[in-house]
């Protein structure tokens, strides 16, 4: 069976999927270097950490599905 | 108009059965969390936040932006197919299995300069230890799940109203890239 290919859609999606990646290296960057150049950095740290994982849950593997259904 | 049992409960079936999935992995990841949550509490509660200094930041680093980026080609599989591109699904699920084995190559290194520098038998060698090799694992598993969804749609599996085999294999490997992003920290930068 052949399938049409929904190509706008797929941009769309994976321009968003992109963005979301830049963030996350920008964040894994911003991470390294507050835990380098700070004495105390649990607190920054562990806010970055929280950041990296909302953005990861929310939009890689779309959490709100589980109480929403459906694709 | 009326519709037969069979075809009701087929209706039903489409209905539920992909929400009853996610809720299904999602309370797997709530179990796995309470393993990572373990771990890494032992660390904390066994060592502080002290750390080596002969931690190999630059190989850490490198092998984080490696997992991140394989995060986004497991996610470009998910969208290909969904969108009904089986040549996307096959590359970007190619693309993902390669960095989850450079990733774990990676991992090999620090096992090696961990074995030297900071053995098993110290606190924080322990720590490391266990919580790379706990990760590591995770890794493994994914990459061969990776490799059986890959397998499968090469040989035409999946459409784009019915591919949940990609899809809780790629929830799964941004769940281990979500464990690393807890892990990173707790074992590098604190």
């Amino acid at each position: 069976m052949t399938t049409q290919v929904d190509a706008v859609g797929l941009r769309a999606k994976a321009r968003l999927g992109i963005r979301v990646a830049v963030w996350l290296a920008v964040l894994t960057v911003v991470e390294y270097f507050v835990a380098v150049g700070l004495d105390s950095p649990l607190v920054w740290l562990l806010f970055l950490a929280a950041a990296k994982g909302w953005l990861i849950m929310r939009y890689f593997m779309h959490v709100n599905e589980v109480f929403e259904g459906g694709h | 108009m009326a519709l037969s049992a069979g075809a009701a409960h087929e209706r039903a079936e489409a209905m539920w059965r992909p929400r009853a999935n996610r809720l299904g992995l999602w309370l797997f990841f709530a179990s796995e969390a309470f393993l990572f949550a373990a771990f890494i509490s032992a660390r904390f509660v066994t060592s502080g936040t002290d750390k080596p200094d002969a931690l190999n930041q630059p190989l850490a680093l490198a092998i984080t932006v490696v997992l991140l980026a394989s995060s986004i080609s497991a996610y470009l599989a998910e969208t290909s197919i969904a969108h009904g591109d089986r040549k996307g699904l096959i590359r970007y699920l190619s693309i993902t299995i390669f960095l989850g084995l450079v990733f774990l190559v990676g991992v090999v290194f620090e096992f090696r300069e961990a074995v030297e520098y900071f053995p098993p038998g110290t606190i924080y060698g322990s720590n490391f230890v266990a919580l790379i090799g706990l990760h590591g694992f995770h890794v493994f598993t994914g990459i061969v799940a990776l490799a059986v969804a890959l397998g499968l749609g090469k040989k035409g599996h999946f459409e784009p109203d019915d591919y949940w085999g990609v899809e809780g294999v790629v929830k799964y490997w941004h769940f281990v890239d979500l464990a690393w992003v807890i892990i990173y920290p707790t074992l590098y930068l604190f």
